[in-house]
């Protein structure tokens, strides 16, 4: 079962900044190159990088250099690169914070062109 | 001055309470636990070795040079630790607790070292780090390509 609620991804691509930050999971919406455009208060917590800072540099090289890999940006740029995305796998995050078992879906809104990296925590 | 900034971040009982705590994070047993804190111990020293090396204020533009390069020595060891952890991840369920250790412990290091250079040559050095990564795997690719 996913971390994600079917209630969220119902409401892609529409969710305000103020709706996100409501959430208890990481959102973040990149663009196709993997630029933030949104990054959620959950997710800023977690990763302790403030949102002014994130937004505007792109997620997998910058942000979160842990995700830089054929696992996650190879995965993002193959979906991209199709048109359609859908996957969620478990992940560690060690990058600028103590070690943090999660779990990572990446999403393309096909209709909307949107991409969305959405972060769970998850028992080790 | 340089040097002795350097010595402040390379200061033993910082990292080693550090090292604990992520063994204690992951559920290394004892001897895990000792085992990070040598691996620890280990690169804190080659810190102190640099500051150590070049203490006189005529040598300050070559130890933060050589400290930039141990930066990116670090950088490409965690980035080897973190291949090694998700991979164990994604293909098994579960990664060696070692290695989540390691890495952690790669990442807390660079975070010390990082308060001491330069917030565009960080990022110069980072950029560096990501494109020579990249430039590898598109080179392997083309290798690839034509074997």
């Amino acid at each position: 079962m996913s971390f994600v609620p079917s209630t969220f991804v119902t409401q892609l691509p529409n969710i305000s900044r103020s709706s996100a930050d409501d959430l208890p999971f990481g959102v973040v919406q990149v663009d196709d190159a993997g630029v933030i455009q949104l990054y959620n208060k959950w997710e800023s917590e977690m990763a302790a990088v403030p949102v002014s800072s994130a937004e505007g540099k792109n997620f997998f090289t910058q942000v979160a250099p842990c995700t830089n890999n054929r696992l996650v940006f190879g995965k993002f740029k193959d979906g991209v690169a199709k048109g359609e995305l859908d996957s969620e796998f478990n992940y560690t995050f060690t990058y600028k914070m103590k070690p943090t078992n999660v779990q990572i879906r990446l999403m393309r809104h096909a209709a909307s062109k949107t991409n969305w990296v959405l972060v769970g925590m998850r028992a080790a | 001055m340089f040097a002795q900034q350097l010595l402040v971040i390379a200061e033993d009982g910082v990292a080693d309470t550090a090292a604990t705590q992520f063994a204690l994070d992951v559920g290394l047993d004892a001897r895990g636990s000792a085992m990070l804190r040598t691996y620890t111990a280990a690169r804190v020293t080659a810190i102190r070795d640099l500051a150590s090396a070049m203490p006189e204020p005529d040598d300050e533009i070559e130890l933060y040079r050589t400290l930039a390069a141990y930066w990116l020595e670090l950088r490409f060891e965690w980035q080897r630790n973190n291949e090694v952890m998700n991979y164990q991840t994604v293909l098994r369920g579960t990664a060696d607790t070692r290695v989540i250790a390691e890495g952690s412990v790669g990442s807390f290091l660079l975070s010390r070292i990082e308060t001491l250079l330069d917030p565009a040559h960080l990022e110069l050095l980072s950029r560096y780090a990501v494109e020579l990564l990249a430039n590898e795997r598109a080179s392997a690719q083309l290798t690839e390509g034509v074997s």
